[in-house]
């Protein structure tokens, strides 16, 4: 009767103060064979029905970095991805005004709870900086129509707003906000390289800093001659160890995919050994996802590494449920030109001796 | 009234609803639409081959079986003129090779069990130790093993395929071209089409393949299984682009021109009718429905058709809304219909009938 009317007492405090469920909140379960899809959807359907109790509790235990995906991709990474596009891997967010609107007003919804000090505001600064390109469109700044620029600078406007008050070291994600909008605002180079380092201090594992900032070093952004190759040398600075090195890897892929091309060891600095490597390193501390094995896969073609170009292939394969997303080319380029080079035995094959990928083949 | 007045009224009343009942049966009967009135019929396969194809085929397999290799090169060399055409316009000489080479008589080569070649290969191969530089052998080998290879990765499209099959289908498409090796290739079609296959499963790049096809077209313009094949490669799910289909189609009337070109034309649109997604064939490859008709009147004319070959020609009408077109060749193959073609009996007995029969 006693225990009975205790359990009483405490369901009525439970109705009448909400903030009670919220200490009691579990993270989402999350562990190495989490698939990301279905994580994705477990990470929608929890803002979908706005229990932002849940969400927080699996920001909050996201944040050490420790949880990643078998590929590498933190599980911070992965909430964040979906919180800001609600799409999961395979899909596109949705460029519907009302689909975007409505996302924002939820997440209004959430940061005025005040139950996470960061996390709602950086979604929406991602989210805001997200809708102002698609009223800019992805193509180069001549192609875009003038109408479209005073909104897409409103729209990026708002995102900062929601960034002025943050403290970036509490939540690596931050960084990579912080990192989008002084690209967007066209910010001095001397401002970008300081919030990366920042970040690169601070959190020197959340590997996706490495893509953003080496693609804000290609030629068509902020890049000089010869800034790529210095700071690929950089990462493999002895010092900066095995972090580096998968670091270098994370560059290596994104540049692949990037700058794509007979020439890209010669463009960006790559040293065939080192890729090797670096993506050793990163398989061993990681695992790789089809992509970074799409991606080694091509720089082996490139090289005319037949032996590692098979051994790459054969790693992808498995994973390959649709179309491989092939550097430089088209899926068919892929299967119509590099197999069949990829899995000869015989050195009679059309450019045989360097590769499909060499200069001056058709 | 009578009691006898009575039964014989009753009489009357049930023999008037008698009549009444057929004569109603009768009427909705005869104002049922036809589709409704035909029944669903599982095809038998071996009703959509041509017989004379498949009786030819069964002689060259006995031959191969029985050891009468000398005769098989004096077929072979007959047919190597390309003038010998089976029902729906092939060229038999191809027909000799894929003979040879299949597990059985059926047109398509077999995808489900690649074992079933190995005593293809065997029989080829006791032809080979026998005469061991014969050409029509070494043809006949570079065939099977090409098929072999197919069959080694299930026919599969690209993205389908595993690393292991992938290995296995390279592995004997190598072996394939090494029988090819040093064979005139101007004297022998069948070589022609086996190297075109070879380019395509070997790397090659569109400009190489464009190169090899044109000359060989230009050695042999009236070689139809050629045209087809190259046609395949201009699919957009190969090499080709948008009008590319078209582009061949028209370059055909060109050259070799003529009939000749009429019927090369409405080849590559029969090939190309089972890989365009429906509606598209006449839409977005650049080929017209009109000019592929008259191919098809010709070579019915000309070479006659199988059963499968009607079942193609009424497709292409249906996605050309050809409706007189689409009946005609319907009333050749009837209850023939080809599951290959139409995918399946409800979309050919609910969907595809009552469209081509409307008004029956």
């Amino acid at each position: 009767m006693g225990n009975r009317r205790v359990s009483a007492t405490v369901g009525l405090i439970a109705v009448a103060f909400p903030l009670i469920g919220a200490f009691a909140a579990d993270p989402l379960p999350f562990g190495p064979e989490t698939d990301p899809t279905a994580f994705c959807q477990a990470v929608d359907a929890a803002f979908e029905r706005s229990d932002f109790d849940t969400l927080d509790a699996t920001i909050k235990s996201a944040r050490t970095l420790e949880a990643r995906f078998s590929g590498g991709q933190t599980e911070l990474e992965g909430l964040y991805r979906t919180l800001i596009s609600g799409a999961c891997p395979g899909y596109q967010m949705s460029r519907k005004d009302e689909v975007i609107l409505g996302r924002v007003k939820k997440l209004e919804a959430w940061r005025a709870r005040k139950s996470d000090p960061v996390a709602p505001a950086i979604i929406l600064a991602s989210l805001w900086d997200a809708y102002a390109w698609v009223a800019r469109g992805d193509g180069y700044a001549n192609q875009v129509p003038r109408d479209r620029w005073p909104i897409f600078f409103d729209r990026i406007k708002t995102a900062s707003t929601y960034m002025q008050s943050i403290d970036p070291s509490i939540d690596p994600e931050a960084y990579s906000v912080l990192l989008e909008l002084a690209r967007d605002f066209n910010r001095p180079r001397a401002e970008i390289d300081a919030v990366f380092n920042a970040a690169r201090h601070k959190f020197p594992t959340y590997f996706s800093y490495y893509k953003d900032y080496v693609t804000l070093l290609e030629p068509n952004w902020f890049g000089r001659p010869g800034d790529i190759p210095r700071f690929l040398q950089d990462l493999r600075t002895e010092s900066n160890g095995e972090t580096g090195a998968v670091a270098y890897a994370y560059a290596a892929e994104i540049l692949t995919f990037h700058m794509a091309g007979p020439d890209v060891f010669r463009s960006t600095g790559l040293d065939w050994d080192e890729v090797q490597r670096t993506f050793q390193v990163r398989e061993k501390a990681y695992g790789l996802s089809p992509e970074a094995w799409n991606a080694l896969c091509y720089l082996a073609v490139v090289s005319g590494d037949r032996a590692k170009a098979r051994e790459y292939y054969r790693h992808a394969a498995p994973h390959l449920t649709e179309w491989p997303r092939w550097p430089g080319g088209t899926t068919g380029d892929f299967y119509l030109r590099v197999l069949p080079w990829i899995m000869a035995r015989d050195a009679d094959l059309p450019g045989a001796s360097d590769g499909p990928l060499s200069r001056g083949s058709n | 009234m009578t009691k006898t007045t009575r039964i014989r009224l009753l009489l009357l009343l049930n023999i008037f609803a008698v009549a009444l009942l057929i004569v109603t049966t009768w009427i909705s009967r005869a104002h049922q639409p036809y589709f409704m009135t035909v029944p669903r019929v599982t095809p038998d396969p071996a009703a959509l081959l041509d017989p004379d194809a498949v009786s030819f085929c069964r002689d060259i397999r006995a031959g191969l079986a029985a050891g009468r290799y000398v005769q098989l090169d004096g077929t072979a060399a007959d047919l190597r003129t390309l003038k010998e055409h089976a029902k729906g316009g092939v060229e038999k000489l191809v027909m000799f090779y894929v003979g040879l080479a299949n597990p059985d008589c059926g047109s398509a080569p077999r995808c489900d069990d690649d074992a079933l070649y190995q005593p293809r290969l065997r029989a080829i191969q006791d032809w080979l130790d026998r005469t061991p530089h014969d050409i029509t052998a070494h043809v006949a080998m570079a065939q099977a093993w090409e098929a072999y290879a197919w069959a080694g990765r299930h026919c599969h499209k690209f993205k389908d395929v595993t690393f292991d099959e992938w290995q296995v289908f390279y592995d004997r498409v190598r072996i394939s071209r090494s029988y090819l090796a040093g064979i005139d290739s101007a004297a022998e079609p069948m070589a022609t089409l086996l190297q075109l296959e070879h380019l395509r499963d070997s790397g090659a790049g569109r400009a190489e393949i464009d190169a090899f096809y044109f000359a060989s077209h230009n050695a042999s313009p009236r070689f139809l299984a050629l045209v087809a094949l190259y046609a395949t490669m201009l699919d957009p799910s190969w090499y080709g682009k948008d009008g590319d289909l078209g582009w061949l189609a028209e370059s055909v009337l060109n050259n070799p021109g003529g009939e000749d070109g009429q019927i090369a034309y409405a080849i590559v649109a029969s090939t190309e009718s089972g890989q365009i997604p429906y509606p598209h064939l006449f839409l977005e490859t650049g080929l017209t429905w009109a000019r592929t008709k008259a191919g098809l009147d010709l070579i019915e004319k000309r070479y006659g058709n199988s059963n499968r070959d009607w079942n193609v020609d009424c497709y292409m009408a249906l996605v050309a809304i050809d409706r007189p077109a689409a009946l005609e060749y319907y009333r050749h193959f009837g209850q023939n219909w080809d599951p290959a073609i139409w995918n399946n009996a409800d979309y050919f007995y609910g969907q595809a009938l009552p469209w081509i029969t409307y008004g029956q």
